[in-house]
């Protein structure tokens, strides 16, 4: 022990783990070790520090449990990373792998710290044999990451930065020497074992076959090595593992290794609550709407920009992106607004810190007013995102369902277009006329509001439907027709289909008819916030004027906005979409299909359904119950394309870019790539645009569009 | 440089129109900006913007209500409003000269209007504004270029474009494809609260015209629908047109 240090022992009586054996000062890491700790402490400090300039309210504190167990859930079980296959399973790997090999090397620093007595036995060949195996999976998925990353090359990691490779090559290193290091200890073992009685475990170091199977195959490529060179290489190669390890430390609050710790924030973070836009309260005393500066979103939002891996599965899902559009969730939004915050922090934590001053001193901050001015120049929704990107988005929700760290795009998107709705007064012409409907006819339509309850006359169902404020007679249900039914002359038909749908199943309803307004969804979509709580409001009092408690809504935008967004204004209600009303009155037997059918469908979810509400199976139950065969199409569930007309873009016209399609059309063709006979939706939006889209197809005349409900309508009684 | 945007509250334009006992019935009828004038709105905020206009003022004859109107002028952006009191029953006559009375306190270089009312559809007021005020007058503008003293704009002719100069102070009304009125912000909203309006009595002037009764267009009746061959289908369209309708040849 001149040194300080033990020698390999060779064999040991029983199987031990070794640790620091063979290198001297070995000891020192454990004080070593602090320095890459506190450069990460110090580190994560500066980054934190940034998510704290965040100046927009958000809590984010509330069910603490439900935050620990998402954090627990989402961080060690890795459920959110592992649903893209291969690279997120190949990732999950590297995660336990890590995961694991830290936590042996925390077993032998508490070793040495508390003088614990070292594992020895079964215990250790059990213990040593999981480490290895998890490092082996480990160094398999960092070469499979690699492999998928410069290789591969997917469309989604478009933005393969030097950073990525270095960070790669980190982990590679790192888990490579360590398994040379546990190679040339073995060989070395081996090199001193007494040879002779090879029955007995001890005897050259046998048991490190079961206890280190990887590190044994490790050792046989090391065989031809002299006991010295060994030696000699261990050592060196030991502190080397070492250091890299502790680099490894050091460098995460610096690199996209910080992901790891903004990421898990995330998981304990994240939105709890069902989709819906975030509330602006007391919009009447607000002073300033939406999102200008950078520092008015909220400290999750900037954390946000922190978690982002650029793993690009936003990207490649997005309806914009993929048709060409400037908006990329990944890039247009997260990234150029992760590189504007970094660009303005400093000159914002000065602008703090002299205003704290100032408080003190009493004595006004100017010279930091101008690199705020500097800073300020570089406008957050004209330059870092453009406007044109703010208004890209059709509020699909594909970013955020896919996004592996639950980042939070559409409430920053909606935060931008507040501000240039409310505040700048900057928006396309078509939103202003669709504004203007909605104040004035309560219909983005335009149609005048005295003719809302027209549709029933037009479709002959006057007389069976109960019209609360002529007929006001009691009822179960409200039947929230939503705009599309009443004005828009294809979708009374589904309003009509449904009414009779109801009535033949004995179901009780009420209509309000010209006191029922515009759900409002595209007015706060397109952020016009004011108008959607004027139009939620004064659906809230007609609502309570006739005590309604259940809601079925036929449009999947009213009905999102009603169920996940009203309650924001308090009115709590009962909220079904149609398509799970028919599924359980079929379910319950009280709709029987006489004549099935037979035709060969596609089937689109619409977003708000879909996505927003996780409405998959009774859409298709109704349809199948109708006889149909429902061929799915590639992109559908979670993974379904939008159609276009979210997020208010249903108003808004969309060029086709340079080189695409537009959205519609080529969500069209994706439903059209099956040949079927129809295609079949429950949204009136979508079936607008796919109606549209099948027009411009040499399939226009064959193929036809319908609604859920006219399906099942025809199915039961056969009419159409 | 002054301008002057006269204003005129109206039904909105898809509103179901109802007679009661005779009258126009209003209740529950959203009301708003002249959809002409709100043109005539956009094009002064635009001449501030430019830089050409100093202040933009808003005048609306009208009853109480009408403030609505100008608020929401003021919410575009124009600088302040003059509410002109008067019955809503003020033929074109009378409102033409209570506007001009107002006017004429102003001493605008510019009066913008639109060419028309959606309501009433008569066309007269910015005309006999000119009229009254002595002032030179373009009608239906579709463009509009001030320079050295001078109004230059192009307006609708007959199958094509005119263009008329004319020597400010001037009277021009706009057509609607003049140019998009923007929508008001929720800031523009909070800072025409905080806009000064004033009020004034209007000049009199007795009403020149008499309305007699009002009717509403007789309702649309359902088309009839022929579905037989073309031959069979032609024949039963005669027979139809000579005896249902009973068309007659001149
Ligand atoms: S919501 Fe849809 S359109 Fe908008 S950014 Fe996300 S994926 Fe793209
Ligand atoms: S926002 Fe989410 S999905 Fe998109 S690149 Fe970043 S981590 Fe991936
Ligand atoms: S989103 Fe649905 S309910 Fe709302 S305006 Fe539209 S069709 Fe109507």
């Amino acid at each position: 022990m001149a040194f300080g240090f033990e020698p390999f022992e060779g064999a040991y009586e029983v199987a031990e783990r070794v640790v620091g054996a063979n290198v001297p000062y070995e000891w020192l890491i454990y004080f070593i070790m602090f320095i890459p700790i506190v450069v990460f402490l110090y580190g994560a400090w500066k980054r934190i520090e940034i998510w704290t300039l965040g100046e927009g309210k958000i809590n984010r504190f509330d069910k603490i449990w439900v935050r620990v167990m998402s954090w627990f859930t989402f961080s060690f079980a890795q459920a959110r990373v592992i649903r893209k296959p291969l690279a997120g399973w190949m990732h999950a790997l590297m995660f336990w792998g890590f995961l694991v090999l830290a936590a042996a090397a925390g077993v032998d620093a508490a070793h040495y710290w508390t003088g614990w007595p070292p594992i020895i036995g079964n215990a250790y060949v059990v213990f040593s044999c999981i480490v290895d195996i998890m490092g082996l999976l480990a160094l398999v998925g960092i070469m499979v990451l690699f492999y998928i990353r410069y290789i591969m090359k997917p469309e989604r990691l478009n933005d393969t930065k030097a950073e990525d490779g270095w960070m790669i090559l980190l982990i590679f290193v790192i888990l490579v020497t360590g398994f040379f290091l546990e190679g040339l200890r073995i060989h070395v073992q081996i090199l001193l074992a007494p040879t002779g009685d090879t029955s007995h475990l001890a005897v050259a170091a046998d048991y490190e076959r079961f206890a280190s199977p990887v590190g044994w195959i490790f050792a046989k490529l090391f065989s031809w090595m002299s006991m010295g060179a060994a030696e000699w290489s261990h050592r060196i190669l030991w502190w080397f593992h070492m250091a890299v390890a502790f680099l490894f430390i050091a460098l995460v609050p610096f690199t996209k290794l910080w992901h790891i710790v903004a990421g898990m924030c995330n998981y304990a973070f994240r939105d709890l609550g069902p989709s819906a836009l975030r509330m602006v309260d007391n919009i009447e005393e607000a002073e300033t709407f939406g999102v200008e500066r950078i520092e008015e979103f909220s400290w999750k939002d900037i954390l946000d920009l922190d978690a982002c891996t650029r793993c690009g599965r936003c990207q490649e899902n997005c309806p914009a992106y993929n048709t060409g559009k400037k908006l990329n969730p990944k890039i247009t939004i997260i990234q150029n607004m992760k590189a504007h915050m970094y660009a303005k922090a400093p000159y914002l934590l000065e602008a703090r810190k002299a205003a704290l001053s100032a408080r003190e001193t009493g004595e006004a901050p100017v010279a930091v007013a101008e690199g705020i001015a500097v800073a300020a120049d570089t406008s957050l929704i004209y330059d870092v995102v453009t406007a044109e990107a703010v208004w890209d988005c059709t509020n699909c929700r594909a970013c955020m369902e896919h996004c592996p760290v639950f980042i939070e795009h559409i409430p920053k998107i909606t935060e931008m277009r507040r501000n240039l709705v409310m505040w700048q007064g900057d928006m396309p012409s078509e939103a202003q006329a669709a504004f203007t409907n909605m104040e004035r006819n309560y219909n983005p339509w335009g149609v005048g509001w005295a003719l809302r309850s027209d549709w029933l006359e037009e479709r002959g169902i006057r007389d069976i439907v109960n019209l609360l404020p002529e007929d006001g007679g009691d009822f179960e249900y409200l039947f929230y027709a939503g705009c599309a039914v009443s004005f828009d002359d294809r979708y009374k038909r589904v309003g009509e289909a449904l009414i009779r749908l109801l009535r033949k199943a004995g179901v009780s309803v009420g209509y309000l008819g010209t006191e029922e307004y515009c759900c409002g969804d595209s007015a706060r979509r397109l952020g016009n916030e004011y108008l959607f709580q004027t139009l939620a409001g004064q659906n809230i009092e007609s609502f309570n004027n006739y005590g309604v408690k259940k809601i079925i809504v036929v449009c999947p935008h009213g009905y999102n906005t009603l169920k996940n967004e009203y309650p924001q204004l308090g009115g709590q209600y009962e909220v079904y979409h149609y398509t799970e009303i028919l599924a359980e009155l079929i379910e319950k037997g009280k709709l029987q299909v006489t004549t099935p059918i037979n035709s060969r469908i596609t089937y689109h979810d619409s977003c708000f359904l879909g996505r927003h509400n996780g409405i998959y199976q009774q859409p298709r139950s109704v349809l199948k119950t109708c006889g149909v065969s429902l061929v799915e199409v590639e992109k559908s569930k979670e993974f379904g394309f939008c159609c276009g007309a979210g997020g208010g873009r249903m108003w808004l016209e969309e060029e086709a870019a340079e080189g695409h399609k537009r959205i519609n059309d080529t969500r069209t063709a994706q439903l059209l790539a099956p040949e079927p006979k129809m295609i079949v939706t429950n949204c009136p939006f979508c079936l607008t645009m796919i109606s549209d889209g099948v027009k411009g197809t040499d399939q226009g005349e064959t193929v036809k569009v319908f609604d859920v409900a006219e399906v099942l309508w025809k199915a039961v009684e056969q009419t159409i | 440089m002054k301008v002057i945007v006269c204003v005129k509250q109206t039904f909105d334009t898809e509103a179901k129109i109802e007679l009661k006992d005779g009258k126009i019935a209003d209740a529950g009828i959203n009301l708003i900006i002249n959809p002409y004038d709100e043109v005539a709105v956009e094009g002064a905020i635009q001449l501030k913007e430019k830089g050409v206009a100093k202040e933009v003022v808003v005048v609306a004859a009208g009853p109480d209500k009408a403030m609505d109107a100008i608020r929401t002028a003021l919410a575009m952006g124009a600088d302040r409003g003059i509410l002109v009191q008067q019955d809503v029953a003020a033929d074109e006559y009378a409102r033409a000269v209570a506007l001009s009375e107002a006017i004429k306190a102003e001493g605008p270089d510019l009066i913008l209007a639109g060419h028309v009312a959606a309501d009433d559809g008569s066309s007269q007021v910015p005309t006999r504004i000119a009229e009254i005020l002595g002032y030179p007058h373009i009608n239906v503008i579709t463009s509009l270029d001030i320079a050295d003293g001078k109004v230059t704009a192009s307006s609708e002719a007959d199958g094509g474009t005119q263009v008329t100069e004319v020597a400010i102070p001037a009277v021009i009304s706009s057509q609607v494809s003049w140019n998009e009125p923007r929508y008001p912000s929720m800031k523009g909203i909070m800072q025409a609260k905080k806009k000064p309006v004033a009020t004034v009595a209007a000049a009199a002037a007795e009403n020149k015209t008499k309305i007699l009764e009002f009717s509403l267009p007789p309702s649309k009746q359902a088309g009839i629908k022929i579905e037989e061959e073309p031959d069979v289908a032609a024949a039963q369209l005669a027979d139809w047109i000579k005896n249902t309708a009973k068309v007659e040849p001149k």
